[in-house]
């Protein structure tokens, strides 16, 4: 019998052969890796060998749940997606909310491994226990939200009665940068996961809403919980009066808003942008969650400039940074449509947007000529330049379209010359978040050094508070920039592994008291710190053993560059990153030189029979 | 002149305050609202007056600005904001405890870590 909060079962399915079959899930694994990332980290060390690469058939895309998804706790509806990604060829973990992380449970698993490779595109439908592989050759080609609106009028569903996550033009077209999107605008972004769907032929997967089919251990506790996560994140920060939007300005006020690929840090306009402007001047209209009273997520009419009258999902704090400041746009409208353009062509807005940023600022400075353009006049700001190119990018279309689809790492490398030191990633090939990172270091480092393809130590000492840690003296301190990182990792994977949006749930506190209720385990805070480092751990075993080497750990020239404005003016990070990264690993129980984690690191975790296997069998 | 708190020190000093905390009439007429976000206010204190004595002395007798800036029932600075001295983001420690000079634009600003 399944213990509470979980299903205890594990849909299988072969695109190749067209199998389906379930797994069950023994207690002893769950307790040890919980759900979401954690669990797909396992299946990926497990399964995926380096002789394996992104679009192999033997490839597995792992998409987990985790056990308070569905639960009723607010927001509680997000599922992980870990898999090999193009981006960097190593490890990629996503999330994404909607309702998929509850009605994948409700459909009677927790979570979903697909392997092999489909002649034909086909969708996958999960429905009562039982799983369908459906012909998706009259989809291939929609962009994503024609995909969502196609299947459910095939299955005869309203929108709340299936979960519906997709890919459009660009996972079709193995863009390295696609991504997964479903229910309205919800991103599965990081590492080109939605190339890995194309590279499977798998265009969507369909998730039906039935009747909750697990227990919880302490309704009680569980509605308590709830209720005051809900009170504490109305009061905290600006999300639930402004979104994440709300935040635009303070994150510029920080110097951390990426202004013209980084030319910059000063953007007087930035008040004209942010969702405090956004929702005060503009029309929205709330489409929650799954059971969010946060419900942050909104639709919105523009109701000015030269996109008046346009509706679509509002975008989120990094759709207004990558749309806005990246590229040098000052018309929130024309961000709204390109945020709904990116969503639907199915590619992650970040590196989207340092690929168009870099491109325009290849323009401008001369180093991208009209014909290599074809026609696309790419000054900074011109929306409808932009809004072209995306969807040439998705099609891979023209020399630009081409270039530009292998992401911004690759495609400065192909152009060569000076360019290449104006593109914006890690050099494991990573995109960072929508910020300039070089006004905050932590992010920036972790960044660099994650293992998951994006941030993993999540926020480096912000809110340090939350477990108990003190917020950095001085954000611009190397080695505590560098220590906090290591201090702080953990636990942010460990909200990644319970199915719990972290908009509805900033506090750890909250997560891991809805976790105990649901599951009764009454895990500790040191318990969910080690769920997440399991995570981290599986991840960096199998980046290594994949090839990462030390030397990737840093970021691109302009990434690291040192700011010529505003508030983080003249700070170099580079100055002492060797040093950074020495220490860190040694924070984490790892070799300081190599960055493997030590035996006695994975026996306290309970995971050293790696160290073994991946020892006997050569990797390491 | 903010406050009596700040003792007898001779020279007095102008600098201006700009808090990014969100705009409330609460906060009081000495506040110039700039923006929904932003508000601004001057202030006049002796020389060798350190950004947190001044900070202090703002808050006093205004309990609304004493909620945004300090933890409950505590004279502690929230650790959740940064502070800015003309324009730029420096250590914690180090900024409240130096004296103010002349002229400085001090702006204080939520960490925000979302997006």
């Amino acid at each position: 019998m399944a213990p509470p909060g979980y299903l205890g079962k594990l849909l299988r399915v072969d695109l190749g052969s067209g199998e389906i079959w379930t797994e069950e899930l023994l207690e002893n694994e769950l307790r040890l890796w919980v759900g979401g990332v954690a669990l797909g980290a396992k299946y990926l060390l497990e399964e995926v060998g380096p002789q394996v690469s992104w679009d192999h058939p033997e490839n597995r895309l792992i998409l987990t749940s985790g056990p308070v998804a569905g639960s009723g706790f607010g927001g509680a509806a997000t599922f992980n997606v870990v898999s090999k990604g193009p981006m960097t060829n190593m490890a990629g973990s996503s999330q994404a909310n909607g309702f998929m992380g509850a009605y994948m449970k409700f459909c009677g698993f927790d979570g979903v491994i697909i392997q092999g490779r489909s002649r034909r595109p086909v969708y996958l439908e999960i429905k009562e226990g039982r799983a369908f592989l459906k012909d998706a050759s009259r989809l291939w080609g929609l962009p994503v939200d024609q995909t969502e609106e196609e299947i459910r009028k095939e299955l005869g569903a309203k929108r709340l009665q299936v979960s519906v996550f997709a890919i459009g033009p660009a996972g079709e077209n193995l863009v390295r940068y696609a991504a997964i999107v479903g229910d309205g605008g919800h991103v599965a972004a990081h590492n080109g996961l939605g190339a890995v769907m194309g590279a499977k032929k798998l265009k969507a997967l369909v998730a039906h809403n039935a009747p909750r089919g697990f227990s919880v251990a302490d309704p009680a506790g569980l509605k308590q919980a709830g209720l005051e996560c809900f009170s504490f994140m109305k009061e905290f920060g600006p999300f639930y009066k402004w979104g994440t939007g709300g935040g635009f300005s303070t994150i510029y006020g920080q110097g951390a808003l990426p202004v013209r690929n980084y030319t910059t840090n000063i953007f007087q306009e930035h008040e004209r942008m942010n969702g405090q402007y956004l929702r005060s001047h503009f029309q929205v209209r709330s489409r929650p969650c799954f059971k969010c009273r946060m419900a942050h997520v909104k639709e919105v009419t523009v109701t000015e400039g030269p996109c008046k009258g346009f509706t679509a999902e509002e975008p989120e704090y990094e759709q207004i940074a990558a749309w806005g400041p990246q590229i040098g746009n000052t018309d929130l409208g024309g961000a709204v449509l390109l945020a709904h353009e990116v969503d639907r062509l199915g590619m992650d807005c970040n590196e989207a947007s340092w690929c168009v940023g870099w491109a325009m600022e290849c323009y401008e400075k001369g180093r991208l000529d009209p014909s290599q353009t074809e026609g696309l006049e790419l000054n900074w700001g011109n929306v409808e330049a932009v809004r072209e190119l995306l969807a040439r990018i998705s099609r891979r279309q023209g020399f630009l379209g081409e270039l530009l689809a292998e992401g911004v790492m690759r495609a400065a490398k192909r152009l060569g010359g000076e360019p290449q030191e104006w593109a914006i990633h890690t050099m494991q090939g990573a995109s960072p978040r929508g910020h300039d990172h070089r006004g905050r270091w932590t992010e920036l480092f972790d960044t660099c050094v994650s293992n998951t393809s994006t941030i993993e130590s999540s926020f480096g000492g912000i809110h340090a508070g939350f477990v108990g840690m003190k917020e950095l003296d001085d954000p611009f301190e190397h080695l505590e920039v560098a220590r906090s990182c290591a201090r702080f990792n953990g636990i942010r994977q460990f909200d990644d592994c319970v199915g719990i949006c972290r908009l509805a749930s900033m506090h750890p506190g909250f997560t891991l008291r809805a976790f105990n209720a649901v599951t009764g385990w009454n895990f500790t805070l040191e318990d969910a710190f080690k769920v997440g480092l399991r995570a981290v751990n599986a991840l960096r075993l199998f980046n290594l053993s994949n090839g990462l080497k030390i030397d990737q750990l840093r970021p691109s020239q302009r990434y690291g560059s040192v700011p010529k404005d505003g508030p983080a003016e003249g700070r170099n990070i580079m100055a002492r990153w060797e040093e950074m990264v020495q220490l860190y690993h040694e924070e984490m129980g790892w070799d300081p030189s190599t960055g493997w984690p030590l035996p006695n690191t994975l026996e306290a975790l309970g995971i050293r029979r790696w160290w073994e296997e991946l020892s006997g069998t050569g990797k390491k | 002149m903010v406050g009596g708190a700040l003792g007898d020190r001779e020279e007095v000093i102008r600098v201006e305050v700009e808090l990014w905390l969100g705009t409330e009439k609460e906060l009081g007429e000495e506040f110039q609202i700039l923006s929904p976000l932003r508000s601004k206010t001057e202030a006049e204190v002796p020389e060798g007056t350190s950004l947190g004595e001044l900070l202090q002395a703002m808050a006093e007798g205004n309990p609304r600005l004493e909620e945004l800036l300090f933890d409950p029932g505590s004279s502690a600075l929230k650790e959740e904001l940064l502070f800015l001295k003309n324009g730029r983001l420096k250590p914690r420690s180090l900024i409240l405890k130096e004296a103010l000079s002349q002229g400085d634009e001090i702006r204080v600003v939520p960490i925000y870590a979302g997006g």
